[in-house]
Order: C-alpha cells, then sequence, then structure tokens
C-alpha cells in the first residue's frame, strides 16, 4: 500500500463522516413524515402526489400499514415497474429521442434489465450506446434508479420504526415513504451532483453521435464472434481472435449527468455506457472520482445515523456504522496492497512496476491512467461493499485477491455500507444474529434495543441471512454444469470459474458490476440472473418487513443491569464477527475453487 | 416471446406474495 492509498482512504472517510452527519438528521425528518426544513415549498407536491394516487383515508390523513399491507404495497410497485420497464424497451424503435435509430430491445434482455434496475442490482448484461435509445435511458432506468433506490430507504424506515415503536400495528406507509424518500432525498441530491458532474466535463446532451478521424490509424484484435453473438472458440477451446484496422471512431453522445448522479447516490451502478465509470464521459476527472465514490456511501452511511435519532439512542447508530466502517477498511487495505504489489509475470519480464513521479506503479491491467492504483481500488472497493456496482476499473482484470476482495465484500451480502437502505437493514439482521448468539451464551432472553428477539424473529433472520447464499451458490452450480453456463466464459480454469461466481454474487446480492470476460447477453443467463436479481432483493425484503411488523408490536423494555450493551466496543467486535463467520463462511469452498487456486497458480510460476 | 418473460415476471410477484403469506403463517403477532 502506498502513502497514497493511505492518504485517500483517510480524507475519504473523514469527508464521507462530515457529509454524512448532516443527511442524517434531514434523512430523520424524513422518517419521522414531519416538515423539513428549507423544503416547505414541496410539502404542496407531496400532497398533490397522495391525492393523485389516492392514499388518503376517509379523514383526510394517510393511514399506516401493518407488515403485510407494506410488502404487498411494495411488491406491487415493483413488479409494475418492472413490466413498463420491459414495455419500453420493447417498443423504443418506434418512440423519440433515438437518434441512432437504436432497435427494440430483445425479449431476454429486456426482461433481464427490468428486473435488474428494479432490483436495484443494475446488472447490464447490454452495452448501454449500441443498445437503449436516449428515452430509455431517460425514462425507465434512470426513473428505476429513483424508485428501486427510494424502495430500500422505505424498508429501512420501516424496520427502525419496528424497533423504536411500542405496541404498534402499522410499521408506516409504503407510499409515503417512497414519495418523501424520492421528493426530500434523492432528487435534491441528485440535482446538486448532476450540476457539479456537469462542472467536471460529464457531458449531458441529446445529439447524436459524432463520427470523427482518427490521427492516425489503429490496429487491434478482438474476440471473433458467431451468428449467436457468442465468442468463437478453436480445437484447443481458446478464443479465436481476428485483426482489424480503424481510421475512424464513433464518439457516443446523450444525456448521462442526469443519470450518473443517481446511478451513484441510489447505488444502482448501472452505466449510461458500456465502461460505465471508466469512460471519460461519465468519469472525466480524479475530483469527479472523488465525488462518484463519495455519492455512493453518502446514503447508508447517513442512514446509520437517522437510525441511530430514530430510536433514541445516537449511539446504537455510530456502533452500526462503526462495525462498517472496520470491516471496510480492511478488506479495501487489501486489495490497494495486491494492486499495488508488483505482478509476478510482469516481473519475469522485467516491467517497471515501481511507483514514481511519472506512473503509478503496481497492475495497471484494466485500469485508468487518470485514477491509478489508489483511486482505482478504493472505486473497486466502495462499490462492492456497497450494492453500487459501478466500475472505474476491469474487476476481471485484478491479480486473484485483488479480484477476490470486491467479489467478498459482495458475499457479505452488501452490509458494509451496503446500498442505500438495504445496507442499514442487512446490518441490523445481522445485529439481531449477533443478540441471539450472545444470549445463548449467557443464557439469557436476547434483546436489542428494547425488543425481546424470540423463536418468530429468529425465523425470518434465517430466512432473509440465507436467500443469497443459496441463490448464488446454487445458480454457480447450474451454471458450470450447463453447456449454455459454460459457453459464456472467456477464460477457461479456475478464473472462468470465478467470473460464473462473481456473476451470481452479483446478481443476487444486487450488486451489478461483473467479471466483465463473462458473455451474459444470452437466454441462459439473462433467465438465470434475473431469477437471482428478483429474489435476492425480495425473497430478503418480506422476511425483514415481517420482522419490522412482529417488532412493532412488541413492548419496549427499559434496559437493567443484566441487558447486553450494543452500542459498545464489544458489540461492534460481536457484530463484525456474526458477519465474517455467518456472512461469508458459506462461501470459503466457493472462492477455493476460483480466485485461491487462481492466486496458487500464479505465484507457482 | 413476450408473453413468456411478461408471465415470467408475474410468476416473480405472485412467489414473493405467496412468501409473505407464508411468512405470516410461520406465527408473527400481525
Amino acid at each position: 500500500m502506498s502513502i497514497q492509498s493511505i492518504l485517500l482512504l483517510v480524507v475519504f472517510l473523514a469527508v464521507l463522516l462530515a457529509l454524512a452527519w448532516p443527511l442524517g438528521i434531514l434523512l430523520t425528518r424524513v422518517g419521522d413524515g414531519g416538515a423539513v426544513p428549507g423544503m416547505g415549498w414541496m410539502r404542496g407536491l407531496e400532497h398533490a402526489i397522495y391525492r393523485l394516487a389516492g392514499i388518503r383515508g376517509k379523514d383526510g390523513k394517510v393511514e399506516g400499514q401493518n407488515w403485510k399491507s407494506y410488502a404487498v404495497s411494495l411488491l406491487l410497485f415493483s413488479v409494475i415497474g418492472a413490466l413498463v420497464t420491459y414495455a419500453l424497451q420493447r417498443v423504443q424503435a418506434w418512440l423519440p429521442l433515438n437518434p441512432q435509430a437504436m432497435a427494440n430491445v430483445s425479449p431476454d434482455s429486456a426482461f433481464d434489465t427490468a428486473v435488474s434496475f428494479v432490483a436495484n442490482t443494475n446488472w447490464q448484461g447490454y452495452s448501454g450506446e449500441q443498445t437503449m435509445s436516449y428515452l430509455t435511458q431517460m425514462l425507465v432506468l434512470a426513473g428505476q434508479n429513483f424508485f428501486s433506490a427510494a424502495t430500500g430507504i422505505a424498508v429501512a424506515y420501516a424496520l427502525i420504526r419496528g424497533f423504536a415503536s411500542r405496541s404498534a400495528q402499522s410499521i408506516g406507509n409504503f407510499w409515503v415513504d417512497l414519495t418523501r424518500s424520492t421528493l426530500y432525498v434523492l432528487l435534491p441530491l441528485s440535482l446538486i451532483l448532476s450540476i457539479v458532474l456537469m462542472a467536471q466535463g460529464v457531458i449531458q446532451n441529446f445529439a447524436p453521435y459524432k463520427e470523427v478521424q482518427l490521427l492516425d490509424p489503429v490496429t487491434y484484435t478482438q474476440p471473433k464472434v458467431g451468428a449467436d453473438g457468442q465468442p468463437l472458440k478453436d480445437a484447443k477451446g481458446e478464443p479465436v481472435t481476428e485483426t482489424l484496422t480503424a481510421t475512424t471512431q464513433t464518439i457516443a453522445m446523450g444525456p448521462v449527468a442526469s443519470q450518473e448522479a443517481i446511478k451513484m447516490l441510489g447505488t444502482n451502478g448501472g452505466g449510461f455506457f458500456n465502461a460505465n465509470s471508466a469512460h471519460p464521459y461519465e468519469n472525466p476527472t480524479a475530483l469527479s472520482n472523488f465525488l462518484q465514490m463519495l455519492a455512493i456511501f453518502l446514503i447508508p452511511a447517513a442512514l446509520c445515523f437517522a437510525f441511530g435519532r430514530m430510536v433514541g439512542d445516537q449511539r446504537q447508530g455510530w456502533a452500526v456504522l462503526g462495525a462498517m466502517t472496520v470491516l471496510f477498511v480492511i478488506c479495501t487495505c487489501v486489495v490497494m496492497g495486491a494492486e499495488q504489489g508488483a505482478h509476478p509475470t510482469l516481473q519475469a519480464m522485467n516491467v517497471d512496476q515501481s511507483t514514481s513521479s511519472l506512473q503509478s506503479g503496481g497492475y495497471m491491467e484494466g485500469k485508468e491512467t487518470r485514477f491509478g492504483i489508489s483511486a482505482s481500488t478504493l472505486f473497486a472497493a466502495v462499490t462492492t461493499a456497497a450494492s453500487c456496482g459501478a466500475v472505474n476499473a476491469m474487476h476481471d482484470s485484478f491479480t486473484p485477491i485483488g479480484g477476490m476482495i470486491p467479489m467478498l465484500l459482495i458475499q457479505f451480502g452488501e452490509v458494509i455500507f451496503g446500498g442505500v437502505g438495504t445496507g442499514l437493514y442487512g446490518m441490523l439482521v445481522f445485529a439481531i444474529m449477533a443478540v441471539f448468539i450472545a444470549g445463548l451464551m449467557i443464557g439469557r432472553t436476547p434483546e436489542y434495543l428494547g425488543k425481546k428477539i424470540q423463536s418468530y424473529e429468529m425465523k425470518m433472520t434465517s430466512i432473509a441471512i440465507l436467500v443469497t447464499p443459496t441463490l448464488v451458490l446454487a445458480g454457480t452450480a447450474i451454471a458450470v454444469m450447463c453447456d449454455a453456463g459454460k459457453a459464456g466464459i472467456a477464460n477457461p480454469g479456475a478464473h472462468g470459474f470465478s467470473e460464473i461466481l462473481y456473476a451470481f454474487s452479483s446478481a443476487a446480492n444486487n450488486n451489478g458490476s461483473a467479471f466483465a470476460g463473462l458473455s451474459a447477453n444470452t437466454p441462459f443467463y439473462n433467465t438465470m440472473l434475473a431469477i437471482a436479481m428478483w429474489f435476492g432483493r425480495f425473497a430478503m425484503i418480506v422476511p425483514i418487513l415481517a420482522i419490522a411488523g412482529s417488532l412493532a408490536g412488541k413492548q419496549r423494555l427499559d434496559a437493567n443491569a443484566g441487558t447486553m450493551p450494543t452500542h459498545g466496543g464489544m458489540f461492534i467486535g460481536l457484530l463484525c464477527g456474526v458477519v465474517v463467520l455467518v456472512g461469508v463462511l458459506n462461501y470459503v469452498p466457493a472462492l477455493a475453487l476460483g480466485p485461491v487456486v487462481e492466486h496458487l497458480q500464479l505465484f507457482a510460476k | 416471446m413476450d408473453l413468456v418473460f411478461i408471465g415470467a415476471t408475474l410468476l416473480f410477484y405472485i412467489v414473493t406474495v405467496a412468501m409473505a403469506a407464508g411468512c405470516d403463517k410461520l406465527g408473527g403477532r400481525q
């Protein structure tokens, strides 16, 4: 790890903390349902939406929902969003704002994309600038970026209310939480960040693509694809390549900045361009890169502070944030160290990999020179710790250990800061598990924040924790046994297995990044990953809302001498241990077959 | 093919709602 990497990490966390604290106060106001200072003029719009949606009761007030009504509302909203997103992709060729005359998206790709964006995953089997019209990008993809993020915040609010309320039947109203999160949090922040990103050089236009003459012809090789769009392979199973010469280049245009801000703030991650945040029109400068990393963690960190305020004990929020930060810093240091070190293959060829004033040193394959090792590895850790999945470097090109850490961060269940809302409610599920284990050790009924944790909560907690590993491991096993699954692998052997494991980990945990060597835009992967994305999202939300409903109906007990404190260093340590042991241990055998074997092969040569 | 994928999306919804009903039957208070 270089001094620059350490400084970048420290400054990043310091600025994050400074911004997340005031945002936590705003999120508390939004969750409490009161007026938001400085945004009173939005109150009229908020109530107009309620009137139009017809969600007011007979007395003019919006009524609370029990957990089942809340869950069905959320699922109904999501399935309608998926159908609308699917439909628009299938008819985009006949709609306006399509200067490149993009064809209608194929049914399986449209299905995968619709589920992906509704589930806050933004897994992209397609290439944005070659597939989607501007209307599709702006209306349904950016629209779902707002709605899926607001849905995550809503579930976090519902669970917090479960802890905070006393003998209540309601956990809030989904439509109110969705509306307020969008109006008061996501829209204002996105507007500000979009303008700042435009100032940094992110484009925002409706112009047709530009054809420009190259100063020098460029000769390059690329994998040859068959009529089915899949890479051709020779008798040995190696990819067949072809050599081409280009004299012109097409420069893609589009309304990028407006989508870029919510892509980060909503931990969505789906890029306007195929290269995502490695593309100079999405992420042009070191400052835009720093702001994008901050935007990813901003709401997840602020929600920890909002959690502490809403349950009436700010130390609880600090404890959850502390556990997230400890795990994040450890993982980030490992990936920074792995990529800053010399690559043995290049070392054998006497390639200079040392750090100097002219180069960042380390292993630069798949990374942008304007970001270097430090900003590329920190971005990789941030985007996979949160369920964002935007990339400014190709994770597939990282060293085996450097690539394993982003995969591991995803496999933690996206609870290390995690997605907008999802990170907090995921970590609180682990907190329930932690107090349960502590209760077993000391022979006392477990309590968390004054609520007794009983058999029903533990059943729901078990379901919520086991859903994603089941989807990941079963999906990976099916893919490596099927010809259709193996056909997409770019690198045979251990790395090919890693590509598939990463894809299912990313889909089921709603991250969306990839080891992009995997050719996943096929009916097999579009269908399998859609199943992983939908159930990885909603089969986890349902038991969490059930926990919220059950906790809301309970008395809140006062702490006494026998109550285990859940705000100190001991609890943070216990929580970290539970996340590692319960969350990640499921994946150790699979990781041993992929990145661990790769690492041993690399250093055995 | 459109009907197949629209049907699949609706099936996802139905299965998840059924899961919510199952969670309720497991013994929650509400």
